[in-house]
Formats: structure tokens, C-alpha cells, sequence
């Protein structure tokens, strides 16, 4: 420890130093952060450091700011870029005396990746097989199909739920036996479907994405979607919500937050409620169709074709100014396996604390539906719209759990089906309106917790008016167009 | 230079080399609509709308670059503070050196040892003097 042990402090230009001193001199209050950070922030224009200074300065405030604005109005440039540049001399001066660079660095196969995947070619067929490898066969095949296989028909069908129902079946009351278990009980739906169905999935979704987050590539994907995004009135930015999208749309609704103007959270939002199916659905929905191909083409294109032009739309019509799409691209690395797991189990953790307590609200919910009669009356209010979908009645309890467990409604289908009362013309109606349908209960709240309850409410009507338009009018086209599914 | 294109867009918002774009077609009144709208939540009264150095640059924007060719920013004109904040942050800075890594379908250049993506609309907003590629990879940024 004889040398390079000299304590660097970085200063900027005199005439900046001059203006920082001035203002920490006047700065009495406590902080969270030193005085000197303080007055620096001030003079850049930092709005949180103003209101705590207003908050901790009292009958002083006025002064300060009066100094801040003061200071500013004699230099010739935004302070923020003055302060900037000082501190990229600084940095670079540090630089020039203590780092070496190759003379002629080769470019390694993690650089030549690294163009590779922000090229369009072959940076798209890149994408396509991320996505099909990443989430088709990991998510879909591994946990939505393989995982939740063994979780729920193995474990809770085969032992824990008859193992509840016997028990129960001991009760004197049945209100109680149908609360804990039997067909909608705590345990047998509600847990059920948090650790069995939505853990493994997102479990295998987190993965997935904390691998491609921490290898580098997520930057890469934003940057080769920003032109199709800005079609829909976003950039991309939000490619990151719309993915975690196809995993869960709650995450993903409170994974807006990162985006950068008020008027792209609530187009991300509008998306992610309308016509961005999340994991549970669309394991189901490609189950259900998959018999019928032409069907399921059918059913993707209209989501898709949907999402563009009412995003389209939508683009046109919420006001604000298109905000600017830059971002750092990180060089392509391999990720490292204990921080890749660390942010998986968080994010689980995360995700299970906040989720369960939901899931098992919702089956408290169709209990006390079912026992109320309130279900009845709601069944009897949507029979005339299912009615004018095509639909038979029986649908019309699809549509009404679909708002429970957005799977579920997909899944209803499915015993619909084999039970020979949808044709597959009906089926593929009732996949698209079910997609379109508003999201689950939990994503509703979220909703309504990130976006407020006006825009919350303003989104979940015109969500249910768009998915029966929108279901109506294919109904009537496959009538008159009318080709063999 | 300020009034060029000033109250339209910061797309037109001039520069030597640019020219002034003017606002036209379908559409015209709704975007204007949403421009005040968004001028009014993102701008501090009293500041100048993202742009440095404030008085006079020369140069071409970052988009009349080819690929591989480079040269030194010298403004940057992004019509609100925010987003100049942002961009100063990610290292574009009046004084360093910029190389064009791609230009499709996003820009992407090389800032010290830092790759950087901007979609067009930030590309033009960002002035360049067109040098040839300096022996250092990253110099300091000029003295004032």
C-alpha cells in the first residue's frame, strides 16, 4: 500500500465548483445524501431534490431556489450538460493515466454475436428461434406441458385433493365443505392452481428471461422491434413488458413502469389487457385448437392484425408526444448461473407472495358467487351476448370464469368441445373473444393500481366491447366467407 | 436558427446542413393537439427545450453518416430536457468521438467503449463534425 493510495477527488471546472460551494453553504437541513450531491442535483434541475429541499428547509426554500435559478441564468448552458461534460473530463482524464487497450483487439465470436443480433439478417431468423426455443419448447412444452402435467394431475389430482376431500366430506355444513374443497375450494382450486399451474409456468418463464436479461440480449431484441412497435404508438422499450406479457400479464402490467411517458404505460397497458395472451391461455388455446390447424392460424392472425390496428389507433388518439427510443447495447455475454438463479427464485418469490393471496381470494369469490346467486344472475345477463356470438349457452360460464381464471374460460372450452357442442367454427369465435376478453381478476387490479381507477375502468369497458364487436363480426364473416376449418 | 423550426416538432428543429421541414398533410391538427400536450407536461418553464450548446453549431446530423465513418459531436438538440439528460448520461457528450456501427433498423454507434442504439427520430438531433477515425479509440472530450 505504498502508491495509487491517494484518494481521488474528482473536481469539475472552477466556475462550477464556485457554484456548488455557494449552494451546500445554504443547504442546513439533513439529507440522505452529502450537501455537495445535494446542491449538485439543484443546480441540474433534479425535480425530487427540489421538493426535499422544500420539505426539509422550511421558510429557507424560497432563498435556495432563488440562488439556484440565479446561478443558472449566468452560465450560457443547461447547467445538467455543464456538469455532464465536467465529469466526462474528469472520467477521461483518469482514463488516459491508468488504462491500457489492445492495440489490435480481435473481434471474438461474443462480438461478432453481438452484430450479428442487431442486424435484421440474421439477427430476425436469430429472434425467431429464441422465441421458439426460449418460450415455445422451455415454457409451453417443459413447464406449461410437462411441469404442470406432473404438479397437477399427479400430485393435487391424484393426492392432495382427494386426500381434501375426504376430509371435508366429514364436515356437517356444505357451504364450508365447498369452501375448502370440492370442485371451487381453497385448497382444491385456488392452491391448486397458484402452485401447480402458475408456479411452474412462470418459474420456467423467469428462468428464461433472467438468462436472456443478464446474456445481453434483451437490448438487442428491443432495438430490432422498435420500428414494428412504433406502429403501435410505443418503441421498443416496450418489448420487455409485451414478452413478460406472454408469461403473465399482471408482471407485465406492473413491468409498464418502465416505460418513459404516461401515454406509453397506458397504450402498453390497453395491449397487454386486449390482445396479449398470457401463458396460461395460450397453453390452453393451442391445446384446444391444435386439432384444427387452419383454426389456430386463423385465431393468431386475427390477434395479431387486432393488436396492430387498434395499437394503431390507439397511437393516434392518446395524447402526448412520441417519445424518443435510445437505449445502451451491452456487448452479448454469458450469463453467470448463480446470478441467473438468485434473480429467478426473487422474482418467484416475488411473484408467489404477491399472487397466492389473489388466487386464493378468487375462489373465495366463485364460492361466495355460486352460493349468492350472483353467478346465476351474471350468467343470465351474458347468455344473449354468447347468443350473438354463435354461441350455445353453456358458453356463457366460460365467458364468466374466464374472468376468474383467464385459463379456466380456455379450459371450459375444451369439455365444450368433446362434448360435441362447439363446432370448430365456434370454437375458433370463442378462442378469439376469450383472448380479447378483459384479463383475470388479477391483472384487473393491477390494472387499477398502476394506471388509477379511471383509465382502469375507461380500458376494461372498451376491452369487453371490442372482444364481442370484434367476435360478432368474425362470427358473421366465417357465416358468409365461410371456409372448412 | 431557433425560430426555424421552432414551435412545430423538434424533428424540423433546424440546424446548418438540415433545413427547416414544415408540417403538412392528413393529420395535421391532431398532432399538433398532442404536441402542445406533450411540450406542456415535459417542459420546466424558463429552460431551454434539450438542446447544447444553446447558441450556434455547425456539422451535419449523425444520420448523413455512413457506416464506419465517425466524427467528433458537437450538439445535440433533442427538444426537451429529459431525453438530453438521458442522452448525455448514455455518453454523448459535445467533444467525444462517434463511429456509425449500423444504420438499420435502428442506429447504433460506437461511444468510447460503449455501444449505443437511437432510433432515427434522436439520430438527427444528434450534430456531428465528420473526422477520420483517431489512432486513440476514445480521446477526452474538448476544452470548452
Amino acid at each position: 500500500m505504498t502508491t495509487s493510495s491517494v484518494p481521488v477527488r474528482p473536481t469539475l471546472p472552477p466556475e462550477l465548483e464556485g457554484a456548488v460551494e455557494q449552494v451546500s453553504s445554504l443547504l442546513k437541513g439533513s439529507y440522505p445524501l452529502a450537501p455537495r450531491a445535494m446542491a449538485l442535483l439543484l443546480l441540474a434541475g433534479d425535480g425530487e431534490a427540489g421538493s426535499l429541499v422544500r420539505q426539509r428547509e422550511g421558510s429557507a426554500a424560497e432563498e435556495i431556489k432563488r440562488v439556484v435559478e440565479q446561478i443558472r441564468s449566468q452560465f450560457g448552458e443547461p447547467l445538467n450538460y455543464l456538469i455532464m461534460r465536467g465529469y466526462y473530463q474528469v472520467a477521461a482524464e483518469l482514463a488516459q493515466g491508468t488504462v491500457v487497450r489492445p492495440h489490435s483487439p480481435l473481434r471474438s465470436w461474443g462480438t461478432r454475436l453481438g452484430e450479428w443480433t442487431m442486424r435484421p439478417w440474421p439477427g430476425i431468423p436469430i429472434l425467431l428461434l429464441v422465441l421458439y426455443f426460449g418460450f415455445y419448447q422451455a415454457v409451453g412444452r417443459f413447464g406449461a406441458g410437462w411441469l404442470v402435467g406432473y404438479l397437477e394431475e399427479d400430485l393435487f389430482e391424484g393426492l392432495i385433493n382427494p386426500l381434501v376431500n375426504a376430509w371435508v366430506a366429514a364436515l356437517p355444513w356444505s357451504w364450508l365443505r365447498e369452501l375448502i374443497g370440492l370442485d371451487y375450494g381453497v385448497i382444491t382450486l385456488g392452491l391448486r392452481y397458484a402452485v401447480a399451474i402458475i408456479l411452474p409456468i412462470v418459474g420456467v418463464f423467469f428462468l428464461v428471461f433472467s438468462l436472456l436479461e443478464d446474456s445481453g440480449y434483451l437490448p438487442r431484441l428491443a432495438l430490432l422491434a422498435d420500428r414494428a412497435l412504433k406502429l403501435v404508438g410505443l418503441n421498443g422499450r416496450a418489448i420487455i413488458p409485451l414478452i413478460l406479457g406472454l408469461g403473465c400479464g399482471t408482471m407485465a402490467t406492473v413491468v409498464t413502469r418502465t416505460l418513459e411517458s404516461s401515454r406509453e404505460k397506458l397504450i402498453a397497458t390497453f395491449l397487454l389487457a386486449l390482445a396479449v395472451p398470457c401463458s396460461a391461455q395460450l397453453g390452453v388455446i393451442m391445446a384446444v385448437l391444435s386439432p384444427y390447424p387452419r383454426a389456430l392460424l386463423l385465431w393468431g392472425a386475427v390477434v395479431v392484425l387486432v393488436m396492430l390496428v387498434v395499437g394503431h389507433l390507439s397511437a393516434r388518439l392518446v395524447p402526448g408526444d412520441h417519445s424518443g427510443f435510445y437505449l445502451e447495447i451491452p456487448p452479448i455475454r454469458w450469463p453467470r448461473p448463480g446470478n441467473v438463479l438468485t434473480k429467478t427464485f426473487a422474482r418467484m418469490r416475488w411473484y408467489f407472495i404477491e399472487i397466492l393471496p389473489l388466487f386464493l381470494l378468487v375462489s373465495v369469490l366463485i364460492w361466495a358467487g355460486r352460493l349468492s346467486g350472483v353467478f346465476d344472475l351474471a350468467l343470465r345477463v351474458l347468455t344473449p351476448f354468447t347468443a350473438a356470438l354463435g354461441l350455445p349457452p353453456e358458453a356463457a360460464a366460460v365467458f364468466l370464469y374466464g374472468f376468474f381464471r383467464r385459463d379456466y374460460g380456455v379450459a371450459g372450452l375444451y369439455d365444450l368441445v368433446s362434448g360435441g357442442i362447439l363446432s370448430p367454427k365456434q370454437l375458433l369465435v370463442a378462442a378469439v373473444t376469450l383472448t380479447l376478453f378483459v384479463p383475470c381478476v388479477a391483472q384487473a387490479t393491477v390494472m387499477f393500481r398502476e394506471r388509477g381507477p379511471r383509465a382502469a375502468l375507461a380500458i376494461l369497458s372498451l376491452v369487453l366491447a371490442l372482444a364481442f364487436g370484434l367476435g360478432y363480426l368474425l362470427n358473421r364473416l366465417l357465416a358468409i366467407w365461410g371456409p372448412a376449418l | 436558427m431557433r425560430g426555424c423550426g421552432q414551435g412545430r416538432s423538434r424533428r424540423g428543429s433546424g440546424g446548418p446542413g438540415f433545413g427547416c421541414r414544415q408540417w403538412g398533410g392528413p393529420g395535421l391538427r391532431l398532432r399538433g393537439w398532442r404536441w402542445r400536450w406533450g411540450r406542456r407536461a415535459g417542459k420546466r418553464a424558463g429552460e431551454e427545450g434539450g438542446r447544447v450548446p444553446v447558441a450556434g453549431q455547425a456539422g451535419v446530423p449523425l444520420v448523413s453518416l455512413v457506416e464506419g465513418t465517425g466524427g467528433r459531436v458537437i450538439g445535440l438538440d433533442t427538444g426537451d430536457p429529459l431525453r438530453l439528460q438521458r442522452l448525455l448520461a448514455l455518453g454523448l457528450v459535445p467533444g467525444v468521438w462517434v463511429e456509425v456501427v449500423q444504420r438499420f433498423p435502428c442506429y447504433v454507434v460506437q461511444v468510447g467503449l460503449t455501444q449505443v442504439a437511437l432510433d432515427l427520430d434522436t439520430a438527427r438531433g444528434v450534430y456531428v463534425a465528420p473526422e477520420p477515425l483517431p489512432a486513440e479509440p476514445s480521446p477526452p472530450p474538448a476544452q470548452p
